[in-house]
């Protein structure tokens, strides 16, 4: 894998990783992993990290204390990134948006699948279309300010880590594209 | 049917796009969100149907910008949409009834101070604090003229016609729509016109906001018809509207115009403390700090830590932000949770420092002093407008931090007419005021941190405390807490105290709290926002225990000295409380209560102590007498009383009166002092010289 794709996929580990708060709904007693003990006890809210989180939740043990995103956050995104029109205008994204965006889409396919209900059908698609015109908003805003130092630490402070990893590598590509077109002076 | 061009490709036929949004829409759940709105707004007889923008979003993404860009033709053809939505469920509820529907909740905040010329025309959502109203008044929005001319007699019509209504101005009809004369006279019949309410409201930048040495930013916000008196001065609102523009009235040039607000919603904050964003973030470092067995002390080491020692006060300060709980009987009355701390010390001992710290990390903190603020300044005033001539009701400083905390320094200084106004809001929590026909009630939910200066530059161990500060014993019994700062010399103290000082100087950044006030304000507001802590039993027996032993102490004692009141009381459940509050405890356990009763008898000790008999007495604080005190002056009365009865001249003479009171034990100062005073107060009268007499 390339450098800029094991960056994404360290980022998408680091996020797997960590803890979240959940709600223990059944009794399991004690779980060991990777030398971690847990407690399952019925109504106690404890911390596990979130891929053990997502099994939990998933045999029906433990569901997670804070409201994951939704459409209505990513809507909220949507509108304020085209709002955008300069990279001084560009707001930062909420915590592992993209991570949180994907997983959210990911879980509205496997209710449709389930349930097939028109209007979850109908949310997932929105839910894509607006996820894919933030992203593409962005994009232009980070290619935009490439060009000047001043706009690329204007715009550094509001990318997500995915955008940054984006930004670094393209940095550093066009470092040496320029180092390696402009003329070299020999001294006299 | 109008439409509007949305761009060069698509046009969007708004009306029967949101006629298909109210009919249509379903909400995750699946039901018709808004056709349930709109049945409900019948069955309540209201005319306003509340759309979440999100919603209009999700539904129309390009209408939903439509609607930010040119609000007010979008605006105008939704109400046309919903009056037929309206008549298709209800028809007889139209009649006659003017529709509207209101946006809320925008997904951008657009902050006050960054208003500008881009958004004129524009749909905006702004958050602030209401300080102003007007009365409400009716706006002419379909006016009713008389047309009377030679050739075709008087007669009656509408202006304008249909479809439109009256604007800022009221202009005259060029023609008379009936006849098509221009000539004769054209005499305008409001109370035949059809009339709407209509209010103006001053929207302020919240103080938290403003800039450090800025002035906070206003804007006039226009509300109309079922939008006038939602709020009152003193609420937090979000308000929705459409920035406008209206002519500089002060300056008479043309060119210059003032932004206004042409409100759609208003929408008053229910969640006190709202304002102070927590992301998860937050809420993760809130919680691990919470986790720390060692939380309170970093609290407490985190406030003002560039001041050196003043642990108790430091705790009082902590405890005080934090607050207890607030209850609401059954029969609606209400119990503070407001901690009050008064700091009475001696020059240079910093509490003008602690005050400025308290107020900067309170969520809702303002800091103001006695000499810069006057009763209106603190609680509320009605003001006249210079243009306009109209009446406001303007917020004062305890009102804007409602829910928060105002750190008022210099209390002393305070002239005495300016200070009982704070009485009313440090019990009652509200600011009532009638002035100028305005008669209003405001909310107050303040926490008070004062500080003042003793009455004779240095605080005299000799005498009581209301004889050393120069503060009504009516304010000084209202404080949960009272500490006393005397600056002595204390060696040892001293040489930390000079290393610690030193130390700020040469390495300032080696001072740093344990705790970043930003986070530590978050903290707070996470506290006071979330936290609910009940008191255990057993707590609630160790307070209790602690009263009982404490008023028993008093029946032993032989002058009888109130130790403890109900007050003393109820302020060590808010401080146990506020103590459990601390470390993000849903329950009050012993150990709160310990710390609460630990406090308070520092409390007592320093404040409520009678110096003449050396034993703890509430009186002091309460009366501003100690108990001994009032016991020696009713004594003193009798022995008046008695003389005066015995003499043939009718009164007491002052050599006569010494004498039995020395007999009785009472010195001759506590004698002349209590003359004094009976005669400032008209308890008692000079007969003739050196001659007393008890006024009947």
């Amino acid at each position: 894998m390339d450098k800029i794709g094991l960056q994404l996929r360290k980022l998408a580990i680091e996020y797997r990783l960590r803890p979240i708060r959940v709600m223990v709904v059944k009794d399991y007693g004690r779980i060991t992993i990777d030398g971690a003990e847990y407690t399952l006890n019925k109504g106690a809210e404890i911390e596990v990290p979130r891929w053990l989180a997502d099994i939990l939740e998933e045999m029906g043990v433990a569901n997670p204390v804070e409201r994951g995103l939704d459409i209505e956050d990513i809507t909220r995104v949507h509108f304020s990134t085209l709002n955008a029109r300069t990279p001084a205008e560009l707001e930062p994204l909420p915590r592992d948006f993209y991570m949180e965006a994907l997983r959210y889409i990911e879980r509205l396919s496997v209710r449709i699948k389930r349930e097939f209900n028109a209007s979850l059908l109908e949310e997932q698609q929105k839910a894509v279309r607006y996820l894919l015109e933030i992203i593409d908003r962005r994009l232009t805003l980070i290619l935009q300010s490439i060009r000047s130092p001043a706009s690329i630490a204007e715009i550094s402070s509001k990318l997500s880590p995915e955008e940054l990893v984006l930004l670094n590598s393209l940095k550093e590509s066009l470092e040496i594209w320029q180092k390696f077109l402009s003329p070299r002076l020999v001294s006299p | 049917m109008e439409t509007l061009r949305l761009d060069v490709e698509e046009v969007v036929d708004v009306r029967e796009r949101f006629y298909e949004f109210i009919r249509s829409f379903r909400d995750r759940n699946g039901n018709y969100k808004y056709r349930e709105r709109l049945r409900q707004m019948i069955t309540m007889g209201q005319r306003s149907l509340l759309v979440d923008y999100n919603d209009l979003y999700l539904f129309d993404t390009k209408l939903a910008r439509l609607l930010v860009e040119k609000p007010y033709e979008v605006l105008r053809q939704a109400s046309e949409a919903l009056k037929d939505v309206v008549e298709s469920e209800s028809p007889e509820y139209v009649e006659g009834k003017r529709f509207y529907v209101r946006i809320r909740a925008l997904p951008k905040i657009t902050p006050l101070r960054r208003l500008r010329g881009e958004h004129i025309g524009k749909l905006v959502m702004l958050e602030g604090i209401l300080v102003r109203t007007t009365p409400v008044k009716e706006k002419i929005v379909k006016a009713m003229y008389m047309h009377c001319s030679r050739e075709q007699g008087c007669h009656e019509f509408i202006w304008p016609p249909e479809g439109e209504v009256v604007g800022d101005i009221l202009e005259k009809p060029p023609v008379c729509p009936i006849c098509g004369s221009s000539s004769g006279a054209f005499r305008l019949l409001p109370e035949k016109s059809e009339l709407i309410d209509w209010q103006k409201i001053v929207l302020q930048e919240r103080p938290e906001e403003v800039p450090p040495g800025q002035l906070p930013r206003s804007i006039e916000v226009v509300l109309h018809d079922d939008l006038v008196d939602v709020a009152r001065p003193g609420d937090r609102v979000t308000i929705v509207g459409i920035v406008r523009v209206q002519p500089d009235s002060l300056s008479k040039r043309k060119a210059v115009y003032d932004m206004f607000v042409d409100a759609i919603h208003i929408e008053v904050s229910q969640k006190i403390l709202e304002e102070v964003v927590i992301t998860r973030e937050d809420e993760e470092r809130i919680k691990a700090l919470a986790r720390d067995p060692w939380v309170r002390k970093k609290i407490i080491a985190s406030i003002a830590p560039a001041i050196y020692g003043l642990w108790d006060i430091k705790e009082a300060i902590a405890l005080a932000l934090f607050g207890g709980v607030p209850k609401i009987t059954p029969d609606g009355v209400r119990i503070r949770g407001d901690i009050h701390v008064l700091i009475v010390g001696d020059p240079g001992t910093a509490k003008s420092q602690l005050l400025q710290y308290a107020a900067r990390i309170a969520p809702r903190g303002i800091y103001t002093t006695g000499k810069g603020a006057t009763a209106a300044g603190l609680t509320a005033a009605v003001i006249r407008d210079k243009t306009t001539g109209e009446y406001y009701l303007e917020a004062g400083a305890l009102v804007l931090a409602d829910g928060g905390v105002a750190a008022i320094d210099e209390i002393d200084k305070m002239r005495d007419e300016d200070r009982v106004a704070i009485h009313e809001a440090m019990e009652q929590q509200t600011v009532s005021i009638a002035k100028a026909g305005i008669i209003a009630k405001l909310n107050a939910r303040t926490t008070v941190i004062a500080a003042g200066n003793p009455r004779f530059g240095r605080y005299l161990t000799n005498r009581t405390l209301a004889d050393n500060i120069n503060l009504p014993v009516t304010i000084l019994s209202r404080f949960d807490l009272i500490f006393i700062l005397k600056d002595e010399p204390r060696p040892e103290e001293d040489r930390r105290l000079a290393q610690h000082v030193l130390e700020v100087h040469r390495e300032s950044e080696k001072i740093k709290p344990e705790i970043e006030p930003e986070l530590l304000k978050k903290y707070i507001s996470y506290a006071r926002r979330y936290i609910r802590p009940r008191l255990t039993p057993e707590a609630a027996r160790l307070i209790e225990d602690f009263y009982v032993e404490m008023r028993r102490m008093s029946t032993e004692s032989s002058e009888g000295a109130i130790t403890i009141t109900a007050r003393q009381l109820e302020a060590l459940i808010r401080l146990a409380e506020a103590h459990a509050k601390m470390a993000l405890k849903n329950e009050v356990t012993i150990e709160d209560a310990e710390a609460a009763i630990r406090l308070m008898k520092t409390f007592l000790e320093s404040a409520g102590l009678d110096i003449e008999s050396g034993r703890i007495d509430i009186d002091v604080i309460m009366t501003g007498k100690p108990r001994s005190k009032q016991e020696k002056l009713t004594r003193i009365m009798e022995i008046i009383e008695s003389l005066e009865d015995e003499s043939p001249e009718g009164c007491a003479r002052l050599k006569e009166i010494l004498k039995r009171a020395a007999a009785e034990g009472i010195e001759s100062r506590i004698v002349e002092e209590a003359l004094r005073g009976f005669r400032r107060d008209g308890l008692v009268y000079e007969k003739s010289v050196g001659c007393y007499a008890v006024v009947r």
